[in-house]
């Protein structure tokens, strides 16, 4: 008895824990149970074995993922630098949702992993049929990236400030180098 | 030397894979025809179904609401168009049997045993042999009593296809993508989408532009009082699908027509003025529709696709042959480039 009612009144949740993981998404935050499904449904679920790679640095970029379960390595290549480490709830490659760049890192699976995959041209697709829904997403995404830009230019001002500081010093020792001989 | 063995392996198992696929198409000519007929029906609807969608209609119900209509399209066009197309065939069949055609199939026949009496005999009967041909053949369409194997594939399974295809077509898709391995998966997902984005236009601008040669060319021909005009105009929207072949093709039955039936030699000019008038129109608005410079197929190209395509598939070869090989291209193409971009061993 208690299965049939449970049947007939259960709210359609997607797959498994899939609504309150992309809850947590700042890109999906603020969108209703309906936008929610309607997202789900361009999702793609992959699996990937602990050392396989999700994508290559250069590689043209198509969307995002969203790490269900697992750990996930982000990876400079030329150096083999580990950028970020990142695990349940976490997502990476959302730039490539708004433009097909290059991706900038190797993604690699640290441990076994499921992934949630969402991709520009489903993205675009959404957009095109469901533009209210659409434009929420691109705003999010926008304000993401805005974010990231302030952050950036933050650390690039910083960098700045201590390449003046360091040249100044370097000036200040080769003069007193230079008085001293 | 390994490696260079294990490639002509892969090489040669890749090709056995190939020569097997087409072998299966071909001896499952019938459904792979049904199934293709039904999933480009889908594919050229389904612009109206994501109209539909923006609107806030749900999928299943755009769906529901583009079959009923298009059924209402059909059964309108039969009930008012066939009876007319069936008059026009039954006299073509008689119409071969008038005096004035006899008389100019036989000026022709002397003209070339003139010609060709290097050859000793008697080289040509064209007038037996054309009259022969034309009965046959427009018999064969107006007795055309298809089988209940053929009513339940072009009836029943093509609109049932096309049907789920609209409907779900989004996540068979998906569910394709989805099953390739994790290496070839981004890969395949951005092919899919380019190849999408460059023959939706394709495809979609292709049909308009038939569509408009149909029935431009028809009213010019009723205009101009050529007999048969449904049917040569139909036919000139359809041979509009071949590019090159089949302006040339539609415009030289309307003139042969007209030299069979017409007295007035004015006639033909008219015509031939006609079909250039509409042949500008299409490449002017044909040219604004379709946005795909990498559809663009040699002439040589076509003509082997039209010849290949009606040697294996009869007429629905000929006509779908150019459209198929579009897809080719535009898939081998997308391959190519981004196996490069994905850097593929």
């Amino acid at each position: 008895m208690h299965s049939i009612w449970g049947n007939i009144f259960k709210r359609d949740d997607g797959p498994l824990g899939t609504r309150d993981l992309l809850k947590q998404i700042p890109i999906f935050s603020t969108l209703t149970n309906r936008e929610l499904a309607a997202v789900e449904r361009l999702l793609y679920r992959r699996e990937y074995g602990g050392g396989d790679t999700i994508f290559r640095q250069g590689e043209p970029g198509v969307g995002m993922y969203i790490v269900a379960e697992g750990v996930v390595e982000i990876i400079y290549e030329p150096t083999g630098q580990i950028l970020a480490t990142l695990q349940k709830g976490e997502f990476f490659g959302e730039i490539a949702l708004l433009n097909e760049t290059p991706r900038s890192a190797t993604a690699r699976a640290r441990t076994a992993c499921i992934l949630w995959g969402i991709f520009q041209p489903d993205l675009l697709s959404l957009l095109e049929r469901n533009p209210s829904l659409g434009v929420k997403l691109l705003l999010a995404l926008s304000q993401i990236t805005g974010q990231r830009l302030v952050q950036a230019d933050l650390q690039m001002h910083k960098l700045h400030e201590e390449a003046v500081r360091l040249e100044a010093a370097l000036e200040q020792q080769d003069g007193e180098q230079a008085d001293g001989t | 030397m390994e490696r260079n063995t294990t490639q002509w392996l892969k090489t040669l198992l890749w090709m056995v894979v190939g020569v097997g696929l087409v072998f299966l198409l071909y001896a499952l000519g019938q459904i792979v025809r049904l199934v293709v007929i039904g999933t480009m029906l889908a594919y050229l609807l389904d612009p109206l179904a994501r109209m539909m969608e923006t609107r806030g209609v749900h999928r299943t119900v755009a769906t529901v609401v583009i079959f009923l209509g298009l059924g209402l399209v059909i059964a309108l066009l039969l009930f008012f168009l066939f009876p007319v197309v069936v008059a026009q065939l039954q006299a073509i069949q008689e119409g071969l049997t008038l005096e004035r055609t006899r008389a100019l199939i036989r000026v022709v026949e002397v003209w070339l045993s003139a010609r060709l009496a290097f050859l000793g005999a008697d080289p040509v009967n064209l007038l037996e042999q054309g009259e022969g041909f034309v009965r046959d053949h427009v018999a064969d369409i107006l007795n055309y009593v298809p089988g209940v194997v053929s009513i339940l594939g072009d009836f029943v399974v093509v609109p049932f296809i096309m049907f789920f295809m609209l409907k779900d077509g989004r996540s068979i898709k998906k569910g394709l993508i989805n099953s390739v391995p994790n290496r070839y998966f981004e890969f395949a997902l951005n092919v899919q989408h380019k190849m999408d984005v460059q023959l939706g236009n394709y495809l979609r601008g292709q049909l308009l532009a038939a569509l408009i040669v149909g029935i431009l060319s028809t009213l010019a021909l009723w205009i101009l009082d050529v007999e048969y005009y449904l049917v040569i105009g139909v036919f000139a929207g359809l041979a509009n699908l071949v590019p090159y072949l089949g302006p040339f093709i539609g415009a030289a039955t309307a003139v042969i027509v007209s030299l069979f039936t017409n007295e007035a030699p004015g006639q033909v000019l008219l015509i031939l003025a006609a079909f250039a008038g509409i042949q500008l129109i299409d490449n002017t608005f044909t040219q604004a529709l379709i946005i795909a410079r990498n559809v663009k197929l040699h002439p040589v190209v076509v003509l082997l696709a039209v010849l290949v395509g009606g040697h294996f598939f009869g007429f629905l070869g000929l006509l779908l042959a150019v459209p198929v090989t579009a897809v080719l291209k535009v898939f081998i193409q997308e391959t190519i480039h981004n196996a490069r971009r994905y850097r593929f061993d």
